[in-house]
């Protein structure tokens, strides 16, 4: 598993964009990188998936410090992968099926081991529908379910997902927390950035809050969320479902359909205005 | 350019052998250019307006637009060999006189004007078949049928797919430009024009960064597979 050690990360023109950063991925099996624009998520992600190098401190994979060669970057990406923010940034092919089957064509898969690993990822995404079309007549939403089911098809241990749900509908949105505990079900381990504060806390277990390119608190989701002066120093705030906890006496859930099977039980029918 | 792309994915015959459309067209643009008979160029225009109208049911408007696209240029090569210069009178079939010289059309360049501007419209219809029904995903697997240099076919597929980003890339800037009042007047628009390029070139090469790192996570090695 992955683990950063005390890592900072210094661009080239010495700005600062990670300072003393340490994780470890072992504390849960969906964990959340929280932190508002600028807190340093995507720079972390890159350093993560060794395409940045750390400028201090050391990334571990299996308790084994990364090697910055391609040999071993050829190996380590098959085990750790990643999901874009912006989808066509991820996407090369202008023909979905040819796109997703890109990674595996790369490493060298058979024809017919691509086939069916593709269409799985398709399924699996529901991009099945559109996987003749060309790339650019999607939508935002279907792109964005492309280039998920290229990195499924690869088969990862780890996925890191950079802002899953940024700029789609709630349909969309419903439908990629679906996919992502999917993969997670299936044993494999997830780790999302966002700053939509209510999809991590009905996701994830644990998570890492950055503020200004450091970790400035890290726990159990539950205990993360409750820290109301951290959430606000980090630009954040908290899930609605915490502050309906906090402030109007309701237990706490985690997630709004026990919230409202609660509310039923407890007033009947009544309050039902649907 | 997009017009013609859409056209493509969305035609009637865009679901027939790739194959059959291809080498159909090929053959039709490669025997007008070869043979010399007004009457085959007309043959080919009609048909292949025919077929592209009403089999798969592209508006003729839309369709004569298409094709009136490069007709400045034909318009103007055409009349540098319809137009000859000469002293003497007795080759014109029509003239008109400047000083001792003359300038006007000869029997054998009208001949060969008319078979030229036929011969165009008849190739540019068969190359019209081809980019109309073929859409580029289909075009890229012929080509790899006919077992091209997988460069070329790499090429094909990302200049394709950049065209395509790049267009959008610029629309959206060139709204955003009309709805700051960019095109107000003439100086203005120059402006806006130089702003419109320098950006676009920077967020080009700040893509190209984005697509270098996602190439590295999808563990492109040198060889694009198509």
């Amino acid at each position: 598993m992955i683990k950063a050690d005390n890592i900072s990360y210094k661009y080239k023109d010495h700005t600062l964009a990670l300072k003393d950063v340490s994780i470890d991925l072992n504390n849960g099996s969906k964990i959340a990188l929280i932190g508002g624009n600028g807190a340093g998520k995507s720079t972390l992600f890159l350093n993560l998936m060794g395409i940045l190098k750390p400028t201090q401190g050391c990334i571990y994979f299996n308790d084994k410090p990364l090697e910055y060669n391609k040999k071993y970057m050829y190996n380590y990406r098959q085990k750790v992968s990643m999901v874009f923010q912006d989808p066509d940034k991820q996407i090369f092919h202008s023909n979905v099926y040819d796109d997703v089957a890109f990674a595996l064509r790369n490493i060298g898969i058979e024809e017919e081991k691509v086939k069916a690993r593709v269409d799985e990822a398709l399924m699996k995404t529901g991009a099945y529908a559109f996987k003749d079309k060309a790339v650019h007549y999607l939508s935002y939403g279907q792109k964005k379910r492309v280039a998920i089911a290229g990195i499924i098809a690869l088969d990862s241990e780890i996925v890191l997902f950079d802002e899953p749900t940024a700029e789609l509908d709630p349909a969309m949105t419903k439908g990629i927390i679906d996919i992502i505990n999917k993969l997670s079900d299936e044993g494999k381990k997830v780790i999302i950035s966002s700053h939509d504060m209510d999809l991590i806390y009905s996701i994830c277990d644990y998570g890492y809050i950055l503020s200004d390119r450091e970790v400035i608190a890290n726990g159990p989701i539950e205990d993360l969320f409750s820290m109301d002066d951290i959430l606000m120093k980090a630009n954040l705030s908290q899930p609605w479902l915490m502050k309906v906890h906090k402030k109007m006496g309701v237990p706490l859930f985690r997630n709004e359909e026990s919230l409202f099977d609660y509310w039923s039980e407890l007033h009947g029918n009544s309050s039902n205005r649907s | 350019m997009l017009q013609i792309d859409k056209i493509a994915y969305t035609n009637r015959l865009t679901k027939i052998n790739p194959m059959l459309k291809f080498v159909v067209s090929i053959t039709l643009l490669f025997t007008a250019i070869i043979f010399e008979n007004i009457l085959f160029y007309l043959v080919i225009t009609v048909g292949i307006a025919m077929i592209l109208t009403l089999y798969a049911g592209i508006e003729l408007g839309r369709y004569i637009k298409l094709l009136l696209i490069p007709s400045s240029f034909l318009f103007m090569s055409i009349m540098t060999i319809l137009l000859s210069i000469s002293s003497s009178v007795d080759l014109f079939i029509y003239k008109i006189q400047i000083g001792n010289i003359y300038i006007g059309i000869t029997q054998t360049s009208l001949d060969t004007c008319i078979i030229l501007l036929l011969r165009s419209i008849a190739c540019l219809s068969a190359t019209y078949l081809l980019a109309l029904t073929l859409p580029m995903n289909q075009l890229i697997r012929v080509l790899k049928t006919l077992k091209m240099p997988t460069v070329v076919i790499e090429m094909v597929m990302l200049i394709y797919r950049f065209i395509m980003m790049f267009l959008e890339e610029y629309n959206e800037m060139q709204t955003a430009l009309y709805l700051k009042f960019g095109y107000g007047n003439l100086r203005i628009s120059y402006r806006s024009i130089a702003l419109l390029i320098t950006s676009l070139f920077t967020r080009m090469m700040s893509r190209y960064e984005e697509l270098n790192i996602s190439l590295e996570v999808k563990l492109y090695n040198g060889d694009f597979h198509v």
